[in-house]
Parts: C-alpha cells; structure tokens; sequence
C-alpha cells in the first residue's frame, strides 16, 4: 500500500464491522446457544458480541436485593444512550440462575422493570454455558467473589469486540461515570470524522474569542 | 390481660414459625422420588417410582419381592413438592382406590414426611441395596511446589462391581495435570496410610449425595474436554471442583461439617500456602472435622463383602 491509498483509505474508513484482529473470538467469550426473552436461538459471539460494542450485566428474575436498582440505573443508561441503542451499541442481561429464569420469566422481569426495550435483549442458557460465560466474563480470581451470585449482579462489563477493547464499572456509580467507561469503548473515530469535530470546536473558540475576548469554557 | 394476650400470641407466632422451618426442605434442596420407598412404620410393603409418573406397590424385599398394584402418581412441583397426588385401580397399602392425595411436610436425600388426611405424618426412607463412599484423597510434597496428586473420588459398590470416578489434579511422572484420574493414579489412593504426606477422608453417603457428586465430577469432565475450564490456573478449577463436591454433602442438610475455604479472614490454609496446596490442607481440616465419620479400611473392605452377601452373588 503506497501513502496516498493509506492516507485515503485513512480518511474514507468506516466503523470496522469485522471483529478486530486480536479479538479472542469465540475461544474466549464462546459460542454458546443461548435463549433470549423473546424466545430466540442465539449464538453468544457470533449473534451478539462480533463486531459490536456491547454492555453486558448479570440478574436473576427473582432478585430482590441489587438487581432491582441495578436494573433502574440501566434503564437511565439506555435513556442516555437510547440514539445508539440497536444500532451501534447493545445491552444484554445474562441471568445467572438459568435452572430458573426461562425466556418466559425474562420477559415478564423486563416488563415489570419496563426494560423491554430495543437494542436490550435477557438472556438464558444451559447452566453449563452460563457458567463459562460468567467466569469468562466476570471472574475475580477469588473463589469466594466468583463462588457469590449477587456479589456478580454489582458489575457491568462493557466490550467493543471490533477494537477489543475491555472496561468494567460498577453500575451503582453515578450515571456520569458509567457513561464514560462505556465511552470508553467507543469504536475509533475516522481521520475525517476528527478533522471535523476539531474544525467545529475550532469555529466554536473563534466565535467566543471575537465575542467575549477570550474563552468562556475550558 | 393485655399483655398476657399479646405474650400469649407472641409464643404461638415463634412456634408456628419453628414448625414451618423444621417442616420444610433446606434450600437447594430437590426431591427426587424414583427409587424405591419404604414407609417402615406403617406398612412392610415398598412403593418403587418411575420417573415415568408410575409407582409400583412391591410385597417382599429383594429379589423375591411381588408387584401388587401399579397406580400413577403426580407432584405438584417437581423442584420442591408440597402435595403427592396418587390414583390407583384398587386399593393397596396406602393408596385407596381412587385418588389420594397426601402432604409432602419435608424431605431430605434419603427420606420423605408424608402426611395422609386423617393420619398422623409417617417418615419414607428410600431404600437402596447399592452403597455409595466419597472419598477425598491427597498427597502433598510430590511436585515441585511441595503441592501433589488431590483430587474427589465417588464410589459406587451395587455388589456385581464397584464404580469409581475421580477428577482432580493427578500426577504423571513427576508432573501434574487436572481432569480424570486415571485407575492407575487413584489406585494408590483407596488404602490409608500411616504418611503425614497423605490424607485420606471417606464418608459413607447416599444415593443422592453421590448423584450430586458425580454430576459436578462429569461437569469437570466436560470442562476439561471441551477446554472450557472456568480459571486459567488449574490450581483454582481444582480448588472449585473440590469445594463444589464436599458442599453437595449438605445440600439436603448438615450431614458434613465443612470448612470454608473462601480467602475469608478466618480462612487460614489460603491465607498461608500456596493455592496449588489449598486442597490438601482442605482435606486434612475435612478428615480433622469429620474423625468420627471416617470409614476405615476395614470397615470399607466389610461393606463391599455384605454388599455382595446381600445380593447373593
């Protein structure tokens, strides 16, 4: 590739659709068959995860202690974030309690919580899937912690598989700091995309400057 | 007056709340009603369930025993049943003709309380001419971090051959890996010895204590086949595998007592060893606990020779 097609390609770049070429792929985050609240079939990385960026909690329908809370602060997540909901950024919640939580108990749990909502999908499986999942996806190290199925409910793990890029919040921390690690993880910008936000804040000083004779706002 | 009155209902509520606890199964806790069941103290005849939804009324015990009467029978909730249903052509034993429906008031690995209506609660034991052993065998000082071969054994002796499975980290050569122990490696493993470097803790369970045990046991068989083990270190997956096996004694109650290996602050063998060493130090704490319900050798060798006697083979 010579400079003038690497600079072009560069500029012209769009959202990479294909998982990044480090991504683990299914070797780390399986491809496990899951059921989602609607009672469809779906394959955990190739139907949610690949190329995505994904925001993934944990709950079980009978959870009376976090999951509740947890589920409200999701909600003003969503709200947030609902432009890029289904399109460019996905929520799925995994219960840990799969012998229970069938596709039915989930549907009924969002719609008591008023979290059915598009680009926000719950998720069931074989208990053996689930497990791996979870460990894969929010294991401490400690076998207490990884041993507790509430203490799971208290952490949010955000994914972009197309950057690979990793982050862990608590959802209980305030709406500010969980939108920015989940900003985090937004997928890269292009060169023109950038180019345009520093013109605009450029023309943004500009006018403050010629109007007040100096910046309003650092 | 008042106060009496108020005394008075405070007392009822505590005993009616003892009551409910006592009666109810411990959570977690699932029957499983196939298998033969013997309400000694009302009748000498056994019921066998199918998990098909039958249950035969059996006179006799063992190989001589007669079938009777078949009927059908239905729980209310599978997972944690309040109410058994039975409906039978004739009557036999406990089912009248018809239907009868008896209270479930608490069950446990190898019993059930039932209560039919105008009868006092009778208690079913599960009969079960097979024996069932865990074993929990280990050895330290045999790899290079002084760590060795632990691992859960399940033993299952039906009087024509005994079945054992074992999952752990085993030692081939001088080196150790994790999945199922070979019969070679846990061979050495089913005699006590005198060592300090060895520790051995067999328990006598029941068929559903050894079910549990065995399912976790095939769960880590599959991990390791599928390489979907849950820790990157294999010291951790057999760190889990362990306590997952020893806390499926209790399920159905405290039949164990059971130290808590968990990182906790009273959690002193992971606090001061290596994790590679973690489940042989759990082990000797477990055989420490639970001296009296050790079965030795002798005692194990006299089960398997009754085990035969008894079957007449």
């Amino acid at each position: 590739m010579n400079r003038r097609s690497l600079f072009k390609s560069l500029a012209n770049n769009k959202t990479p659709a294909e998982p990044h070429p480090a991504s683990p792929g299914p070797a780390v985050f399986t491809n496990a068959l899951l059921r989602t609240h609607e009672d469809k079939q779906v394959r955990f990385y190739d139907d949610l995860i690949k190329g995505r960026q994904v925001v993934i909690s944990l709950m079980y329908a009978d959870c009376e202690g976090y999951c509740p809370a947890i589920t409200a602060r999701l909600i003003k997540v969503y709200e947030a974030l609902q432009d890029r909901m289904g399109k460019d950024l996905f929520m799925y919640s995994l219960t840990v309690k799969p012998e229970e939580d069938d596709p039915a108990a989930l549907k009924h749990y969002a719609q008591m919580h008023n979290a059915l909502l598009p680009g926000w999908t719950f998720l069931t499986g074989d208990p053996y899937d689930v497990e791996t999942i979870r460990y894969r996806l929010f294991r401490k190290d400690h076998i207490a912690i990884d041993t507790d199925l509430l203490s799971h409910t208290t952490a949010l793990r955000i994914i972009n598989d197309s950057t690979n890029r990793w982050l862990e919040v608590n959802p209980m921390a305030s709406l500010y700091t969980v939108l920015q690690h989940i900003s985090w993880a937004n997928p890269r910008k292009t060169l023109k995309q950038r180019m345009e936000e520093n013109k605009a804040l450029q023309e943004k000083i500009d006018k403050e400057v010629k109007q007040y004779g100096t910046r309003r706002k650092v | 007056m008042k106060r009496a009155a108020v005394l008075s209902s405070l007392i009822l509520l505590c005993l009616t709340m003892t009551a409910t606890v006592s009666g109810q199964a411990q959570k977690g806790c699932q029957l499983n009603i196939v298998g033969t069941w013997s309400p000694a103290e009302v009748s000498p005849l056994l019921y066998r369930f199918a998990a098909d939804g039958t249950v035969t009324v059996l006179s006799g015990s063992g190989q001589e025993s007669r079938e009777i009467a078949t009927a059908a029978y239905t729980l209310d909730n599978p997972r944690a049943p309040k109410t058994i249903m039975f409906k039978a052509a004739k009557q036999a034993g406990e089912l009248s003709e018809g239907t009868t429906a008896m209270e479930i008031t608490g069950y446990d690995d190898d019993s059930l309380t039932l209560v039919k209506p105008g009868s006092g609660p009778a208690r079913w034991v599960k009969v079960d001419p097979n024996r069932y052993f865990i074993v929990l065998a280990g050895r330290s000082d045999v790899f290079y971090d002084r760590s060795g071969p632990t691992f859960p054994m399940m033993i299952k002796i039906d009087g024509q051959q005994t079945q054992i499975d074992a999952v752990g980290i085993y030692a081939v050569g001088n080196k150790w890996s994790f999945g199922t122990v070979p019969a070679e490696a846990y061979k050495e493993f089913m005699k006590e010895t005198s060592k300090a470097s060895d520790v051995m803790l067999r328990l006598e369970i029941t068929a559903a204590q050894y079910e549990r045990g065995l399912n976790i046991l095939r769960t880590w068989e599959r991990r390791v086949r599928e390489g979907a083990l849950l820790y990157p270190d294999l010291h951790l997956d057999n760190i889990l595998l362990v306590r997952q096996v020893t806390e499926s004694l209790n399920q159905c109650g405290e039949k164990v007592k059971l130290y808590k290996l968990d990182w906790g602050l009273s959690d002193h063998i992971s606090d001061q060893n290596l994790y590679s060493r973690a489940p042989f130090l759990y082990f000797k704490e477990l055989r420490r606990l639970n001296e009296s319900l050790h079965v030795r050798d002798e005692k194990f060798n006299e089960h398997g020779r009754m085990t035969h006697k008894s079957m007449g083979r």
